[in-house]
């Protein structure tokens, strides 16, 4: 284990996992002087119905919920935060609810910033503005949906950034009646998204221990449930596990600076509106191997996570870097069935490639060169391995 | 946006859940009462806690569960005696003469010297229907001690003696944490003080 000179970790959210975990939302509520939150949902979250366990979680309680707003649908914008933050005043709330993750947390965020600052404008706080005021609670429902960012200190509102280590969630309540899988796609994005955050936060880098320990737990279930959940997708526990595996990987993704893969799945994402899950799914397998012929040092946590004690034992030390990245890509092979196995595949234009290429290396702050970009994302295109 | 589209949600009650909770505290409560005074290990446990020992097990939060009706009509030496099961708590102490009591279901005016509490309704429901015994809901973190731990975890040893004394073997193998073999408990003096705790706990 090599300890670094000096790094920083920082994670705020109380967990709270398991069976009944939402009926002890009130308590934390009250602990945290909060009574009345305003609940954000997806629609899809609605039409699944996953509303009606949440509002009972609730009976027998002192907990009013101010509304529940359940328009979101992939996209939060800085008008539907203004529109939350009439709803929130003028209802009295004090704390916020995402039940669901991806667009539904973000506006959640966006939210939390206009009524604890008491503003009507983010645009400061896209350039930077620290955020001054003590935020509301804010909790987070983990469903199938994610993003990644969910546990990060960033909201993605309109396209843009907000950063701020205050903007992580204060409690996430992991329920089995609220994380069940809608199918077979929707496991493989959100396994694509936790499975490529953990390998990268786990795999190579800057060495940073506890960011290591959150992606090499991520690992070790996703090693275990990952190929479960996408063959039957509505096991309860299967789904309980691969919200635990999102969680520990987006936690240790916001300690960690972002990896190659991350960077251009999410420019391709804003390029051509495909999902974020969908393009780290398809980009994965090319990046891990064009890492590895970069000769890529790889952490032997990678290998130990994935394949076990025994198998990381039995492999020769020198070999243990090179074999964790093949055991990575072998996992996600397992995703194959339900996600395109290349960009020509998603009809993604090729013309592109060298704008994504360029934007991805520019996110990456001098990390990875837009020629690196550019490699991983013409043989993702092609669909030809390394 | 038209805010009138989303209204406020009141939290509803389940009544019956409160009901059942509400009686099962009593049934235990009374239950304690009487095997004090019969089985060993429950007096040595009590034998073991400061004089003046009033502890208090109830579901939070407080404010969400109001007086029962009886509870507020009855006089004094009906509900301080805990005769009927009037509210979701049960509080158990020493009197004046060391003697361990059931003191009702209401813990105004009482000086509790521990608290413990189960956080929510469901929890307790859990707990009291046994699909979680009462160590795996302290693991689970579904109590709440206000006092002493080490009194509380007293009070845990005996409900566990309680429940292998009040439930027949295969639902009491659920609710405690390891039910006790013959050597431990000989059987015919398990069967013969439960005959004796129903007895004296159900008979005035």
């Amino acid at each position: 284990m090599q300890i670094p000179d000096y790094y920083e970790f920082l994670n705020q959210a109380k967990i709270l996992s398991g069976n009944k975990a939402l009926e002890h939302l009130s308590f934390e509520l009250r602990g945290h002087d909060a009574q009345k939150p305003l609940v954000l949902t997806s629609r899809a979250a609605s039409q699944r119905g996953l509303l009606k366990p949440f509002i009972k979680a609730f009976y027998d309680s002192t907990v009013v919920l101010g509304a529940i707003y359940d328009g979101i649908r992939d996209y939060a914008g800085i008008s539907l935060a203004r529109d939350l933050a009439e709803l929130f005043r003028s209802r009295g709330c004090d704390s916020i609810i995402a039940v669901g993750g991806g667009a539904v947390v973000n506006a959640a965020k966006a939210l939390n910033i206009l009524v604890s600052e008491k503003t009507d404008s983010l645009f400061d706080f896209f350039n930077g503005a620290p955020i001054t005021k003590q935020l509301k609670p804010l909790v987070f429902v983990p469903t199938c949906e994610t993003d990644g960012l969910e546990l990060s200190g960033m909201a993605k509102v309109d396209n843009r950034m907000i950063t701020s280590e205050l903007l992580m969630p204060t409690i996430v309540a992991v329920d089995p009646r609220m994380t069940p899988i809608c199918s077979k796609e929707c496991a493989a994005e959100t396994g694509a998204i936790s499975l490529t955050l953990a390998a990268e936060a786990a795999g190579y880098g800057s060495p940073a221990p506890m960011a290591e320990a959150y992606a090499e737990c991520a690992l070790q279930i996703l090693a275990e449930f990952m190929p479960k959940a996408v063959r039957r997708p509505g096991n309860k526990k299967t789904g309980v596990a691969l919200a635990n595996a999102a969680l520990c990987a987006s936690i240790a993704h916001a300690n960690k600076p972002a990896g190659i893969i991350f960077l251009i799945a999410d420019e391709l994402a804003k390029a051509t509106g495909h999902s974020l899950g969908t393009c780290m799914g398809v980009l994965f397998p090319f990046g891990f191997g064009y890492l590895i012929k970069r000769n890529t040092p790889f952490s032997d946590g990678l290998l130990r996570s994935i394949a076990g004690f025994d198998a990381y034992a039995s492999t020769p030390a020198a070999e243990r870097s090179n074999r964790g990245a093949e055991k990575a890509i072998e996992l996600h092979g397992s995703l194959k069935r339900a996600l395109p196995e290349s960009l020509r595949a998603l009809r993604v234009q090729r013309y592109l490639l060298p704008r994504v290429g360029e934007a991805a290396a520019a996110a990456s702050r001098k990390q990875f060169s837009s020629n690196d970009c550019l490699t991983v994302l013409e043989h993702a295109w092609e669909g030809t391995l390394f | 946006m038209n805010i009138h589209k989303y209204p406020e949600y009141k939290p509803g009650k389940k009544l019956l859940s409160r009901m059942y909770v509400a009686l099962m505290l009593w049934v235990v409560g009374r239950a304690i009462q009487a095997a004090a005074k019969m089985d060993k290990d429950i007096k040595k446990e009590f034998s073991e806690l400061p004089d003046d020992f009033v502890m208090s097990l109830g579901i939070l939060p407080e404010e969400a569960y109001q007086p029962n009706f009886l509870a507020r009509i009855l006089p004094s030496f009906i509900t301080e005696r805990g005769i009927l099961p009037l509210g979701l708590y049960m509080i158990i102490g020493k009197d004046k003469k060391g003697r361990v009591r059931y003191m009702g279901s209401n813990p105004k005016g009482k000086r509790i010297t521990l608290q413990m509490a189960i956080k929510n309704l469901q929890a307790a429901m859990l707990v009291f229907t046994f699909r979680e015994s009462t160590t795996t809901a302290f693991a689970h973190d579904r109590f709440i001690v206000n006092g002493d731990l080490v009194q509380g975890l007293a009070i845990v040893r005996v409900l566990n003696v309680i429940e292998v004394y009040l439930l027949p073997k295969i639902i009491a193998k659920l609710a405690v944490k390891r039910y006790p073999k013959w050597s431990e408990m000989n059987p015919i003096r398990k069967h013969l003080l439960r005959i004796l705790i129903y007895l004296r706990a159900f008979t005035f």
